[in-house]
């Protein structure tokens, strides 16, 4: 819900079109919160606003953000404990000691790549920002669908999910013409985006040290 | 030593029981605690394991703990995603030393090594191996395990940096050494051996194990086996659990967890030790007690035996003493000393009593005899043996009663042992029979010593008011001349007391031959039994008419007996009735006579013989009573009067006794017989005596009138008997007139009858019978004047 409110606020200056596109995993399982980024050799830069990456109970808010290239993001602290936030990534390592509000300049990003944040008080949070070049990117629903309004025509998409690679780093990138495509109920045409993994649910991702623990291996037990 | 003996039986009882005792209380102890221990080690050594098991486990807990501190670190998180190897080394460093860590590995996530701290050897970009375990601690957020590296033993601790996501793994190794091990070993008490399995074949990584057992130990089975671990054999010293701690292919690596079964056996070979010992000492407590027992028991028992012996040996002397604190043996050994002292008190009044005569304390005859041979063997010197009959003593205790005969006895028996000084030989043998053994003055003759014992004896005995007066009959036989053993001399002594007796004289010697005709009397007599059992017409009824003078007539006559011997031919009346008397036999003798005569009698009363027969009795006849009935008897059956009977008895026998005989011959006079006085003027007859006698007849004895012509004096005594016998109106007959001049002379002096071989001599009835017939013819041819 975010995310799309956030695309169509992107978008919204220029006479655009809308490409559908549904992610799924290796097993046909629609993905949530993966992200399609256009590929154009022409695009524009429109002016930028600060980002904003909520942290609301102890969750980042959104899980995934995206911006574009140049674009800074602030981090308001909404909780009322304070956290730490910060980044090994290589587009951008960065790092907010304890705070509590939100803390004083937008943090800016200037390379493209993912972002994975972390609270160096809570180990469970994480959250992505995703650096995009052109700033068309969508993030995909629970149904692993998403709408891009785009000006242009694209010549290939990037597709992103924190579960493609072991340190959310990696990025897909796929031919236009090596996309398929279906049809909706509504008619339209929606292209289909398949991630090579077998996407995990976030309940089955939940651990915590001690369950961590009980899976190493026990002496003495058959 | 025999098993029948008691000590064998006790010791054999003993040892059999405590061994039987022992052996099963070793046996089931021994069972029960080997059985116990067997699964005691087994609870012990899984029990030890599991304590391993959660050692390792609690280890490894404490391990990732602290591996997970580490990898949450903040600056460890910022130093690995600077990607800067010197920084990342020293902080590897730094972190490996907060939490003591052997080696430090940062890992890429596909496995590549960035960078290691510690002894490794590990150099950065090769891989991680096992490729498997990296994998795990991805999936699973951290993974554990053994590994060793540089032939050394790790556990790898492989966490996941996270920044937040997975940026990059680190390996987290402890050494598992030698110190470990130990400390393992001390808190579950198993010995503790790390084997690297990998190669296929065993590489001992670690061990607690000492290295000379260590092969033998790790080969162990790994489970317990039950053993009853008999002494001097070989047992199962180990046993080794075999666990696996890796379990990612390629890298097998093995604890093993020993136990020295020795050391979890100790106590129970230190028990069956004991059990052993105790065994052992019983078994010799058990056979020394009763080797003690039985030489307590044995010892004291064989003794006895001993004394038992002795005594029935008759060696009552020979007593030992006998060491025993047993109160049985001393009650056992007390009543032994007891019975052995009663035995021998018995045993001498036993004794005693079978050698002497109770009443008068001389010996008995078989003793005197033992005595008198024993002296004869030990070459004493002559000596004399006396046989000594008091004369009607029966007499004595029919009129002073048995008490005065008892004391006259005794009496008698003391004069006797007054005669020798020293060692007196006397006995007493039968009711009023002495013997004594008179030692022979050196020098002196045998026949001094005879009257010397008479003239001991003769004096009247005096007890309290009453003198009784004693006469004696005594034989003698001396040695060595009448004898050489006692038996002889003993025999012979009463042979001279025999003749003295029937001759009534008070002493005889032995002569020399006497026993011969003793012997010989004793053969007749025994054939004169015969002879009267058989009846075979040995013995026979010869008669010999009486004359009466007055009438001539032939009206009584003399039954004689006569006993032709089928081989001595005849044999003296005298000889065999004498001896007949002596023996007893007289009574038979007596009957058959009578029996004889009274046949006889009858027949010639059926010829028409009336004739007086007179039978010969003696004084012991006349004391049968049932005599004079039997002759009653058998007159009554022949239907006889008494009056062809008459009996005569000679003047000795009459007048022996004379109020008695005149009593006993009343009797017969009652019944109507006739008695005649035999062989008159012989005898000590009184008148005044004669004058009672119920006698109707004299018979003068035959030696005054064999002589009768030539001898005046004989004529003299015959006329005044003829001349008495008349004034007590007795009738007079003379016997053995064998001459004319005899019977004229006896005719004039007015005897009634005679009798002689001048009339005939004894006949058998035949000729009895032809002899009256003639003198019947003679009678009438020849009228008597």
């Amino acid at each position: 819900m975010m995310s799309r409110m956030f695309a169509s606020g992107i978008v919204a200056a220029e006479e655009t079109n809308s490409i559908r596109f549904l992610v799924v995993d290796q097993n046909n399982q629609p993905v949530e919160n993966a992200v399609v980024e256009l590929v154009s050799s022409d695009h524009s830069h429109p002016a930028l606003e600060p980002a904003r990456m909520d942290q609301i109970n102890k969750s980042f808010a959104p899980h995934v953000l995206t911006i574009t290239k140049g674009q800074s993001v602030s981090f308001p602290n909404s909780d009322q404990i304070r956290h730490h936030v910060y980044s090994f990534s290589p587009p951008k390592p960065f790092e907010i000691r304890l705070y509590a509000g939100t803390p004083g300049d937008p943090v800016p990003f200037d390379k493209t790549g993912v972002v994975v944040l972390g609270c160096n008080i809570h180990d469970h949070m994480v959250g992505y920002i995703y650096i995009g070049e052109t700033g068309y990117t969508g993030i995909s629903d629970q149904n692993g669908e998403t709408d891009i309004q785009a000006p242009m025509e694209f010549d290939s998409v990037r597709l992103w999910h924190e579960q493609l690679s072991l340190d959310g780093q990696t990025r897909l990138l796929l031919k236009k013409s090596q996309l398929k495509t279906e049809t909706s109920k509504d008619g339209q045409s929606i292209y289909r985006l398949q991630l090579p993994v077998v996407i995990k649910t976030p309940a089955q991702k939940t651990e915590n040290s001690k369950d961590v623990r009980n899976k190493f291996m026990k002496f003495g037990s058959p | 030593m025999g098993v029948n003996r008691l000590g064998s039986q006790i010791l054999l009882l003993t040892t059999l029981l405590v061994c039987a005792v022992s052996m099963t209380v070793l046996i089931t102890v021994w069972i029960s605690t080997a059985t116990y221990t067997q699964r005691q080690v087994s609870q012990d050594i899984n029990r030890a394991v599991k304590v391993f098991n959660q050692l390792l486990n609690e280890r490894q807990n404490q391990l990732i703990a602290s591996a997970e501190v580490l990898t949450s670190d903040f600056g460890f998180k910022q130093a690995v995603a600077s990607n800067d190897r010197g920084t990342i080394e020293s902080v590897l460093e730094n972190h490996g030393a907060r939490i003591d860590a052997d080696l430090m590995l940062l890992i890429g996530l596909d496995g590549e090594m960035k960078a290691a701290y510690g002894e490794s050897g590990i150099t950065p970009g090769t891989y991680f191996e096992p490729r498997q375990m990296l994998e795990d601690a991805l999936t699973n957020g951290g993974a554990a395990s053994f590994v060793v590296n540089n032939k050394q033993l790790y556990q790898i601790i492989l966490l996941p940096v996270r920044a937040p996501v997975p940026v990059a793994l680190t390996g987290i190794g402890f050494r598992l050494d030698l110190d470990l091990a130990q400390q393992l070993l001390q808190l579950s008490s198993l010995n503790v051996s790390f084997v690297d399995m990998s190669a296929g074949h065993r590489n001992v990584l670690v061990s607690t194990l000492n290295e000379s057992v260590r092969d033998e130990a790790l080969m162990a089975s790994d489970a317990v086996d039950m053993t009853f671990r008999l002494p001097f054999l070989k047992h199962q010293s180990f046993t080794s659990k075999h666990q696996p701690i890796t379990s990612y292919e390629g890298h097998r690596i093995e604890a093993v967890l020993t136990v020295n079964l020795e050391r979890a056996y100790e106590d129970f070979d230190r028990l069956r030790d004991t059990i052993f010992v105790i065994t052992l000492s019983t078994l010799i407590l058990a056979i020394f007690g009763s080797a003690f027992l039985s030489r307590n028991l044995a010892g004291p028992l064989a003794d006895l035996e001993r004394v038992a012996r002795d005594i029935a040996r008759g060696d009552y002397h020979n007593l030992p003493t006998i060491n025993s604190r047993t109160r049985e043996i001393k009650a056992l050994f007390r009543a032994f000393v007891s019975m052995r002292n009663d035995i021998k008190q018995r045993e001498q009044r036993i004794s005693y009593q079978a050698t002497h005569d109770h009443l008068t304390g001389l010996f008995n005859r078989t003793s005197l005899m033992e005595q008198v041979n024993a002296n004869i063997r030990s070459g004493h010197a002559s000596f004399v043996i006396a046989s000594i009959n008091i004369n009607g003593f029966r007499n004595v205790n029919d009129t002073f009663g048995p008490q005065v005969g008892d004391r006259c006895l005794c009496a008698v028996g003391e004069r006797l042992t007054q005669l020798v000084a020293d060692n007196p030989l006397t006995a007493r043998s039968g009711a009023d029979e002495f013997f004594l053994v008179l030692p022979v003055p050196p020098g002196a003759s045998p026949f001094v010593l005879g009257p010397q014992i008479l003239e001991q004896l003769c004096v009247p005995l005096e007890f309290e008011n009453l003198r009784v007066s004693l006469s004696f009959s005594v034989g003698i036989s001396s040695y060595p001349n009448d004898g050489d053993t006692a038996e002889k001399l003993v025999r012979r002594a009463g042979i001279a007391l025999d003749k003295a007796r029937s001759s009534r004289k008070e002493l005889c010697y032995y002569q020399e031959g006497e026993e011969e005709a003793h012997l010989d009397r004793l053969a007749l007599l025994d054939d004169l039994k015969m002879a009267l059992k058989n009846d075979d017409g040995q013995l026979c009824m010869y008669y010999q008419p009486k004359q009466n003078l007055k009438t001539g007539q032939i009206d009584k006559c003399e039954a004689l007996i006569r006993w032709i011997h089928p081989t001595r031919r005849f044999v003296s009346p005298e000889l065999f009735v004498g001896l007949a008397e002596q023996s007893g036999l007289i009574d038979q003798l007596t009957d058959w006579v009578i029996t004889s005569v009274i046949q006889q009698s009858a027949q010639w009363r059926q010829k028409g013989i009336h004739i007086q027969i007179a039978i010969n009795i003696s004084a012991q006849d006349l004391e049968r009573e049932e005599l004079l009935t039997n002759v009653c008897r058998q007159l009554e059956k022949y239907a006889l009067t008494p009056d062809c009977l008459s009996f005569e008895l000679t003047e000795r026998d009459m007048m022996s006794d004379a109020d008695k005989a005149v009593l006993l011959m009343e009797r017969f006079t009652r019944h109507g017989f006739h008695l005649s006085v035999d062989d008159y003027g012989i005898g000590h007859s009184s008148l005044s005596k004669l004058k009672q006698m119920p006698v109707r007849e004299l018979k003068i004895d035959k030696s005054f009138v064999l002589q009768l012509e030539q001898s005046e004096s004989d004529q003299i005594i015959v006329q005044s008997t003829i001349d008495l016998g008349h004034s007590f109106q007795l009738k007079v007959i003379a016997e053995g007139v064998e001459t004319e001049t005899a019977l004229t002379l006896l005719k004039h002096m007015g005897c009634d009858y005679i009798q002689g071989y001048h009339l005939a001599r004894p006949m058998p009835p035949e000729d009895f019978q032809l002899w009256l017939d003639q003198q019947v013819s003679l009678s009438e041819s020849r009228p008597t004047a």
